[in-house]
């Protein structure tokens, strides 16, 4: 090369442009559709939380029954928000570490379009009384089916965005982002499949509502940890080769867990142990994730001083170790026998889809939207105030409740206690977890402003990193 | 013991993944992407946004005060 | 050489575990596929169908299971919920409502603790009226208001001009028909 090192930094600079450049339109798509989920799904989420410290709240509204709330939230949070916003985050990154502009951006648009369309008609659906009935797979067959084709339109830019890479090396991001999007369809299509009954679809239903955070969630969270994490301080993760392992440990045995929601219950012994081990086996892939991320942030903590997305990601790292390490406890029959059936489980799931998953998305979204949009955060010191009410939060809600569902469960199990009781002494953690969705519907709020500000342009315009009009020198 | 089409689908189905994978892992061995010495590692980095060079500098630096 | 025998190792175990993958959907599919219905186990009526696709439409799943569990595995015997469940008493169940919260008790044998309809019909209209302290939602749409009662209608009580709908009364069968307290014949697993 014979070019300055001042033109080749150019080079580059303009070249990581023309990918952002060509992943604004679908990603910010996604972003944008995302966000609007995030505050239906968070609304929902406070209203079926409200319902429980207040039963004769809008009780003669029959969409806004508890039961019907309940489920719409959970699709329109998963399905919606994390699945919309973690589709997005992983477009630029698969073009970011493929060093190859998104493809097929059209049929991007006609996924976001089709997606949209089958959450807005699954999520009327449950409200209107339409569910099918089993958690996680609530919408209608249409629905799911919209969903499914917005699905295979976005792996199939992603997909093909990896065979073009200009790149030799895989950077394991890409190892999960790819698995996760061959994996995934597979596993919605056969678990909406109407072909079951019993206890069989009981297995099946478990077995996808696990393996949906195994190939799909999970997978995007640490996809999105393994970049942000060393790209923000400046360091190369601590043990690559160790990540590696653990990629493949976790694609061994992350998909046999499914099965742990069912612990007691009629469905066969040796299956429930299966699950059982592989829960506890977890530990492993987990302990290789918590090491890289971990010992790559010590020592430079001072970074989240200053970036909103080590903030957010390293929260969210942290907490993918937390919830790794209780659902591996949470497995054991043990735990189970007085867990299960409790709120217990609620609260593990949130810190699972929540503080992990969510909080790692915002991370992402902080660092991406800028490039992609063109424009820098307006206003820094609202981003900590969205982070200080989402964290704080999320972390009232999960003490709130593993609190009360440990009391709820021990109860439940001394036969000497009237049911009323046990549900008398779960409403003040109840009520603990109203006030924490407040909190995180206000940070959400926040977030949804700052958003919009990136979108229009407006705020007060800053010429700092990370988006600057001038060329670098 | 009749054995239901759709188990048998599934059974199938997932048989191809397990060779998907299988096939997958083979192919990353011999193309060196599991190589240890972690040289895939700065990958993320180049010239211009290097290792050693923290990016995204967001909230200004304050000396004083702590996370907040 | 180590690294080399590390990799087959991987390989191995890889092939073997995502063969036993398929085991995990495949073999249970059909152990439970090939269990038969309990023999006090009958198919449900029309009415409790149609109730059970009201208990579906509310989201009752979401806070009442519909498993009993063993004797030593939590405190369901003791609480006279009913013997412990097996697969054969769910052959019937599309789509299965075995449930993961108990917000509310398990409402497996519901129908034999309870078996009153007047009490139901009550509980539906206004948890809180028959049982203080619940937290369950109101159903009131599942009845109507009338302005004059027939003979053949079901009031919530003596005099009361609020009906049961059709709605109501199938939802009621349905938990009047959630029943298992037959006797478990066979290998129940």
């Amino acid at each position: 090369m014979t070019s300055a090192p001042g033109e080749k930094n150019a080079d580059l600079v303009s070249r990581r442009r023309s990918l952002d450049e060509a992943a604004a339109l679908p990603v910010l798509l996604y972003f944008t559709t995302g966000v609007v989920w995030l505050l239906v799904g968070t609304v929902l989420g406070l209203i079926a939380s409200l319902k429980f410290d207040m039963p004769d709240w809008l009780s003669r509204v029959a969409p806004l029954t508890f039961g019907r709330v309940r489920p719409a939230h959970l699709n329109a949070v998963t399905y919606g928000w994390a699945s919309l916003a973690g589709a997005g985050c992983l477009l630029w990154l698969v073009s970011r570490l493929c060093l190859v502009p998104v493809q097929l951006r059209k049929s991007l648009i006609a996924s976001a379009a089709l997606w949209n369309l089958g959450l807005i008609y699954g999520t009327g659906a449950i409200l209107f009384g339409y569910s099918r009935g089993v958690e996680w797979l609530e919408y209608p067959l249409p629905a799911a089916g919209m969903i499914a084709a917005a699905f295979l339109l976005f792996a199939a830019s992603i997909l093909q965005t990896f065979r073009r890479r200009t790149v030799p090396h895989l950077y394991v991001s890409l190892w999960y982002a790819v698995a996760a999007v061959v994996w995934f369809p597979f596993l919605y299509v056969v678990a909406n499949l109407p072909v079951y009954s019993g206890v069989t679809h009981a297995a099946v239903n478990w077995w996808y509502g696990h393996n949906a955070l195994a190939v799909w969630f999970t997978p995007i969270g640490l996809a999105l940890a393994y970049y942000f994490i060393p790209k923000v301080i400046g360091r190369p993760i601590y043990s690559y080769y160790l990540s590696l392992l653990g990629f493949w440990s976790f694609a061994l045995f992350y998909n046999w867990n499914g099965i742990h929601h069912l612990v007691g219950g009629p469905v066969p012994t040796w299956l429930q142990t299966i699950s059982i081990i592989a829960s506890v086996l977890m530990v492993i892939p987990v302990m290789a994730v918590a090491v890289n991320h971990h010992l790559t942030t010590a020592g430079n903590f001072r970074y989240l001083r200053t970036s909103p997305t080590l903030r957010f990601t390293v929260v969210g790292a942290m907490c993918y170790t937390a919830v790794s390490f209780q659902g591996s406890l949470e497995a054991l029959r043990d735990m189970q026998e007085v867990v299960h059936f409790t709120h217990y489980t609620i609260g593990h799931a949130h810190l699972g889809v929540y503080a992990f998953l969510t909080m790692i998305l915002f991370g992402a979204m902080y660092y991406i939207t800028p490039r992609v949009a063109k424009w820098n955060w307006p206003q820094p010191k609202l981003i900590k105030l969205h982070f200080w009410l989402t964290a704080a939060g999320i972390g009232i809600y999960v003490v709130a409740m593993c609190t009360g569902g440990v009391l709820q469960g021990y109860a439940m199990n001394d036969p000497a206690r009237p049911f009323v009781e046990v549900i008398r002494l779960t409403r003040p953690w109840l009520g603990m977890r109203s006030v924490s969705g407040m909190m995180i519907l206000a940070g959400h709020l926040v977030f949804a402003y700052l958003f919009a500000q990136m979108i229009y342009h407006t705020g007060p315009r800053r010429e700092t990193a990370p988006w600057t009009e001038a060329t670098p020198v | 013991m009749t054995i239901p089409p759709v188990v048998l689908l599934l059974v199938l189905v997932a048989l191809c993944g397990a060779a998907l994978a299988l096939a997958a892992f083979v192919w990353a061995v011999r193309n060196g992407q599991l190589d240890p010495g972690g040289a895939g590692a700065s990958v993320i980095f180049d010239e211009e946004e290097p290792a050693g060079a923290p990016t995204d500098q967001v909230f200004p630096a304050r000396k004083e005060h702590a996370l907040l | 050489m180590i690294f080399i025998r590390l990799w087959m190792f991987f390989a191995g175990v890889l092939a073997t575990l995502f063969l036993g993958w398929a085991a995990l959907v495949g073999v249970p599919g059909v152990q439970l596929a090939a269990v038969p219905a309990q023999p006090g186990l009958r198919p449900y009526t029309y009415e409790e169908a149609h109730g059970r696709e009201i208990y579906i439409r509310e989201g009752c799943v979401y806070c009442h299971s519909q498993q009993t569990r063993p004797q030593g595995f939590g405190a369901d015997q003791k609480r006279l919920w009913g013997r412990p469940s097996v697969p054969g008493d769910y052959v019937y169940d599309q789509p299965h409502l075995l449930g993961t919260s108990r917000t509310g008790p398990d409402l497996l044998n519901i129908g034999a603790r309870q078996p009153s309809r007047d009490w139901h019909l009550a509980h539906l209209y206004n948890p809180r009226a028959v049982v203080p302290g619940s937290i369950m939602p109101r159903f009131p749409w599942l009845f109507e208001e009338k302005e004059s009662v027939d003979p053949l209608d079901v009031p919530l009580a003596p005099g009361s001009r609020i009906v049961a709908t059709r709605e109501a009364l199938d939802l009621y069968a349905y938990l009047l028909g959630m029943n298992r307290t037959y006797p478990v014949r066979g290998g129940a697993k």
